[in-house]
């Protein structure tokens, strides 16, 4: 169970913003989510950035309601990381062993540390996505011809090397 | 419910005891009341909601009393004002009499001797009526959120075909009421004030930082109770705004020339249409990503997990479990019957695949993760393609906006120089910025209203987390818990309910549009319960006779869908429909249909007409089902006094 709410500061906070006025995007969540995965996805990592105060948040009933959505992405996220030191076998068991269990971060102090890299992830594709469909637009029309072109790219993305692909879209 | 009877006695213009005896015949159920304007047909309608509601708008209290009986009056003499209605409800006979006594004083000035109307129910049972006044309401036999679906006087019927935010009301009520989800609501709504009880009930004093919680989430509710009652009145304002506004562009149009008044008005309405269709379309694009998004991105992780440990070979029905290969280990004999010994080949092997497999736990996770991996990639093969069919959506509706736009102003570029054209125009544009400002306004008021609800989401659950660990509140906390999931699972509930219920609703709605238009053209009901209706070609424009046809098929598939509603929460029980004029914007192919079709709507059909528009087609269609029929005639005894006489002629 969530009992703080999740912050966001500064440039990504209004990445957030700019997110939810393409109306793509129905919550903050629903960025974050998104986000998180095209982060884990490119590899791609950033800390808050604190100095500005936090102008966006989504709240811990929110959390819960997608408490398995996020736990997913958080293994996976902890998986892919450089703070996970383990060799491959060790890292498949860190993807699959507790897959089916629910966590509870304020007894399973592992997940804070998941979660927490999850955040980092998110922060990075959060970014990719205001780039990718916000930039440069004019429009909520534009916001959505951008957003449609940004999903077929990755739909492409199966055949090709994805981390060759990916720095066109981070650069 | 079938009525028998109404008789009224001084009730407005109709003088005396007069009475209507309605048909209850299954074969003739058709009663027929024909009169002039303001003979009194209406006023018959609202008889009935005096009778069981004591509800009456009038510009005075006296007006109730007809004008010659109180003329006839002596000083200190009395006399009542009464309507009674009987009728049979679940087998049993109801009578409802409802009167006020008015009184003459001394100086010849007609007063009201009670104030209210007093109201007695009696019940027939063994052949005698018993008054059953004290221990029964009128409201639990027949509730009057349901007569409000049941007599139709003009204007109502008006207000559903304009689709009015009170028509929109009407649609609300009757799929909550007469389809059974009111009292859903109404539990819904109970479990909310039980939870809020349960929260005002903590201990507050052992928590400092309860206190501290209570008191914020006392501020915030006041301020989302000011937000509140501020949305609902400018959003009537708003809705008064817009009747303006139809009012300008009404006589804007009467300005132009008939031929570019007539498509003005109809591009004006294709544009508001589709520009209410493009919202749905954003919301709908917004939900869909909210549920599948992150999913479809996902998927393309579990790919590359694939690649990194390539596990997909790894079928949880081949993996063999480490504890499993211990102990054939340890017992020296494989289950293949060859010896093992400590360093030799067998040995050796089943060592090394120990180090190559996953214990069951893991295996069993591998295949919850392949599970979900199958059930994404299924998805992600539909996902892209209809987000791209929602995004044409938005593209195609907005150039139709675009294109009614250009349209629009060619017109009115036709009818610049006609100087009160001009006038009007510039009224218009005037009132539309206004209503857009408002607009603005109840945005920003709805994103206010948005965040203080989160807040005092927050709160709660702060709130209840700190009760949860507190030895004086944990029990009250479990309640409020119990009692929180008990409204999640109604509330789930009724949303399933509701969806299912606009579905049967639409079929049933288009079963009837086809039978009465006599072509195929598709009715949609939308998110909002406003209705929209498209031709075959998929044009969506509609006349003012097709949208009381839109009005009928509704109404005939409300009744259709309460009657299947027996193993839920209504009892089937027969029902009148009561209707004034309701045919006289049609032309003569669909009067005619559907005055043939109304009537199989219902058990017992009242029909209120002016005598012309009912001879002819209507009268023809109606003939063979005709079990009573009556007319009000106006009679005058002088210019000013006027009462109805209502004589029968069937």
């Amino acid at each position: 169970m969530f009992t703080e709410n999740l912050d966001f500061y500064g440039e990504i906070a209004q990445d957030i913003d700019d997110l939810l006025d393409s109306k793509i995007f129905e919550r903050v969540i629903d960025v974050f989510l998104t986000g998180a995965a095209i982060g884990i996805l490119y590899g791609v990592r950033a800390k808050d950035n604190k100095s500005n105060a936090a102008s966006k948040a989504i709240f811990t009933g929110v959390l819960n309601n997608e408490a398995v959505r996020i736990k997913i992405l958080a293994i996976q996220a902890y998986t892919v990381s450089d703070e996970n030191e383990n060799n491959e076998h060790q890292r498949e068991y860190d993807l699959f062993h507790d897959w089916n269990q629910i966590p509870e971060p304020s007894d399973n102090p592992s997940y804070l540390i998941k979660y927490s890299i999850m955040k980092e992830y998110a922060n990075s594709g959060i970014h990719i996505l205001h780039k990718n469909v916000i930039e440069n637009s004019t429009s909520d029309l534009d916001y959505l011809s951008k957003f449609l072109k940004y999903l077929k790219r990755i739909d492409e993305m199966k055949d090709l090397n994805i981390y060759e692909k990916a720095i066109e879209d981070i650069l | 419910m079938i009525i028998k009877s109404l008789k009224l006695q001084n009730f407005r213009q109709f003088y005396g005891k007069q009475s209507i005896h309605f048909s209850v015949d299954a074969d003739k159920k058709v009663t027929v009341i024909l009169g002039n304007n303001t003979a009194g047909k209406t006023t018959i309608i609202e008889a009935f909601r005096w009778c069981f509601y004591c509800k009456l708008n009038l510009p005075h209290p006296l007006e109730i009393f007809n004008k010659m009986a109180g003329n006839l009056m002596k000083p200190y003499s009395e006399e009542d004002v009464s309507v009674e209605v009987c009728f049979v409800h679940s087998g049993i006979e109801y009578t409802v009499k409802t009167s006020q006594t008015f009184s003459k004083d001394e100086d010849d000035i007609l007063i009201r001797k009670t104030k209210t109307p007093e109201q007695k129910i009696y019940k027939k049972l063994d052949g005698n009526l018993e008054n059953i006044t004290e221990y029964t309401q009128i409201d639990s036999i027949f509730p009057e959120d349901l007569m409000i679906y049941l007599f139709f006087t003009g204007e109502r019927l008006k207000q559903l075909i304009d689709q009015s935010s009170i028509g929109q009301k009407d649609i609300r009520y009757a799929v909550q009421n007469v389809l059974g989800l009111k009292p859903i609501e109404e539990s819904l709504s109970h479990l909310k004030g039980v939870s809020q009880a349960f929260q005002r009930d903590y201990h507050i004093g052992s928590s400092e930082q309860m206190t501290k919680f209570q008191s914020e989430k006392e501020k915030i509710d006041k301020t989302l109770n000011r937000l509140r009652n501020d949305e609902v009145e400018l959003s009537s304002e708003i809705e008064t705004m817009n009747k303006d506004l139809d009012d300008i562009i009404e006589r804007l149009t009467r300005n132009a020339s008939k031929d570019s008044g007539e498509t003005l008005k109809k591009l004006q309405s294709e544009k508001d249409f589709k520009t209410n269709q493009l919202g749905e379309f954003w919301k709908k694009l917004g939900a869909f990503n909210k549920n599948y998004l992150p999913n479809y991105i996902s998927r393309k992780i579990y790919y590359n997990n694939e690649a990194r440990f390539q596990f997909s070979s790894k079928n949880s029905d081949e993996i063999i479990d480490k504890r499993l290969i211990k102990a054939i280990i340890d017992s020296g004999k494989c289950i293949c019957g060859e010896e093992i010994h400590p360093g030799d080949e067998h040995y050796r092997n089943l060592i090394s695949l120990t180090n190559d497999v996953c214990d069951m736990k893991i295996s069993l996770s591998i295949q919850a993760y392949l599970d979900r991996r199958n059930s994404f990639f299924d998805f992600s093969q539909s996902y892209l393609h209809e987000v791209d069919e929602k995004i044409s959506e938005i593209f195609n509706t907005n150039s139709t906006i675009q294109a009614c736009l250009v349209s629009i102003e060619d017109i009115k570029q036709t009818l610049v120089g006609k100087e009160k054209y001009q006038d009007i125009k510039g009224e218009l544009d005037k009132q539309n910025l206004k209503i857009q400002e408002k607009n603005e306004k109840i945005g920003a008021l709805r994103t206010d209203i948005g965040i203080n609800e989160k807040e005092t989401q927050a709160l709660d659950k702060k709130i209840d987390e700190i009760a949860r660990t507190d030895e004086n509140n944990k029990l009250i906390f479990l309640r409020k818990e119990y009692s929180d999931k008990l409204y999640q699972e109604i509330e789930n509930y009724y949303r399933i309910k509701e969806e299912r219920i606009k579905s049967d609703l639409t079929e049933r709605v288009q079963k009837y549009y086809i039978e009465l238009m006599g072509n195929n053209s598709k009715i949609f009901l939308n998110d909002d319960y406003t209705f929209m209706v498209k031709d075959i070609d998929g044009a969506t424009g509609t006349s003012d006779g097709q949208d009381v046809i839109t009005s009928f098929a509704f109404i005939g598939g409300i009744i259709d869908l309460a009657k299947t509603q027996v193993d839920e929460f209504i009892v089937s029980e027969p029902y009148p429909l009561i209707m004034d004029a309701p045919f006289a914007l049609l032309d003569k192919e669909h009067k005619e249909r559907s005055a043939k079709k109304m009537p199989d709507l219902c058990e017992q059909f009242i029909l209120f007409s002016v005598s012309e528009q009912y001879s002819g087609v209507i009268q023809t269609a109606l003939s063979n089902r005709i079990g009573k029929e009556y007319n009000i005639v106006m009679h005058s005894v002088s210019d000013v006094e006027k009462y109805s006489k209502i004589v029968e002629v069937l």
